[in-house]
């Protein structure tokens, strides 16, 4: 016997997967050529987000995204989001808003004035914090920011984000206890791109050879 | 608001440290709040093609207002010194788009005159600015010299 809800929270993935992909092309947030991450790492594709907040109606829709991501695979009760900074605050802000979920935020340095302390907002000991990021690589600032949460006295078990680059994210957070829940999967993104004919073969098969070369495929995530 | 005495900006100490971070942890409340200063951000400065709001704390405050007005929005991030070569505006402004400039809390007023530079020279026009709380530490006067008019939803002597 399967389970019906499951089923059907699967088939709603897909379509939310192909939806981002169609946003990202759209509005011009996946490039192609050679980038060096903030990480010092080259890549053959970068996912700019930073024309976002000049879109807020995309800004609502991809809300709507992380909420149903939130209700299908966490919880459909009242969950505290921590926004990983910086990308993760307006992100979070916005599903906040528009769900009614309280949010916390984690501070990118301590400040030097005022309380001196690593997360701003509401956090009692032991509660639950769900991360939320715009997108994981290989999860260091979310690991970061766990570690942040559980240093406050709060509990970390799941963080979502838009995009999994598939770089180790998922299983470094996996290490750490946490389950990683993403609305697309990069090699997904490009799935999408190569139906679209967006891309020229070449472009297109020198990142999926990157991306497989990273080794984080389905048999890790079975 | 937490009572005591904090290290502000400038080293300036004050008995009164407003904790507008906490709102975002109530839901409600911060939908109330921005729904109000949503409005008055509209009345105030009509006909602005972009809000710029201060990065970081005050992003959960100006994406809510984008949202509400169904604006674009920046944050502009403090400049930490003047060696810093990273572009404290994050995401854009084009050329000749009228802003409004956000913050939750203002004292002397300097970071929203480092925002107003900040905008103008990426071409962005600034005539106000709209924060929750005016401290009155000479904000208003500071701004006035910028060409920005300061508003604000509440004076802090209001609430004390």
């Amino acid at each position: 016997m399967y389970n019906l809800q499951e089923r059907l929270w699967a088939e709603k993935k897909k379509i939310l997967s192909k939806e981002l992909a169609m946003l990202l092309i759209r509005l011009n947030m996946i490039k192609v050529g050679d980038f060096t991450l903030t990480s010092g790492k080259r890549s053959p594709y970068y996912i700019d987000l930073r024309v976002l907040p000049s879109y807020p109606s995309v800004m609502d829709k991809i809300a709507d995204m992380y909420i149903e991501v939130i209700r299908n695979e966490i919880s459909d009760k009242q969950v505290k989001l921590a926004a990983v900074p910086t990308a993760g605050l307006p992100l979070a802000t916005a599903v906040s808003l528009k769900a009614k979920l309280p949010l916390i935020y984690v501070r990118e340095t301590p400040k030097l004035h005022g309380h001196m302390k690593l997360i701003e907002g509401i956090l009692e000991q032991g509660e639950e914090a769900v991360l939320l990021d715009d997108l994981v690589t290989t999860g260091g600032s979310l690991l970061r920011a766990a570690e942040a949460v559980r240093n406050s006295g709060g509990c970390v078990k799941h963080a979502v984000v838009l995009i999994d680059r598939e770089e180790g994210g998922f299983g470094n957070l996996a290490q750490a206890g946490i389950a990683l829940h993403y609305i697309t999967k990069i090699m997904d993104v490009f799935e999408w791109i190569g139906e679209a004919s967006v891309l020229s073969k070449g472009e297109l098969k020198r990142i999926i050879e990157y991306l497989e070369g990273h080794g984080e495929g389905e048999l890790q995530r079975a | 608001m937490k009572e005591g005495e904090f290290l502000l900006h400038m080293g300036r100490k004050s008995e009164y440290y407003i904790d507008l971070r906490t709102l975002p942890s109530y839901p409600e409340d911060f939908d109330e709040i921005t729904t109000i200063f949503s409005r008055l951000v509209a009345e105030r400065a009509s006909d602005v093609d972009r809000i710029i709001g201060a990065a970081h704390g005050a992003a959960p405050l100006t994406v809510a207002v984008s949202m509400k007005l169904g604006k674009p929005y920046a944050l502009v991030r403090k400049i930490e010194s003047e060696n810093s070569f990273r572009d404290p505006l994050h995401g854009e402004v084009k050329p000749g788009e009228r802003t409004v400039l956000l913050d939750d809390v203002t004292s002397s007023g300097i970071t929203l005159a480092c925002m107003a530079a900040i905008v103008r020279a990426h071409g962005g026009i600034v005539d106000d600015a709209v924060v929750l709380i005016d401290r009155e530490l000479g904000a208003e006067k500071l701004l006035s010299a910028f060409g920005v008019r300061l508003h604000s939803l509440v004076l802090l002597r209001e609430l004390l």
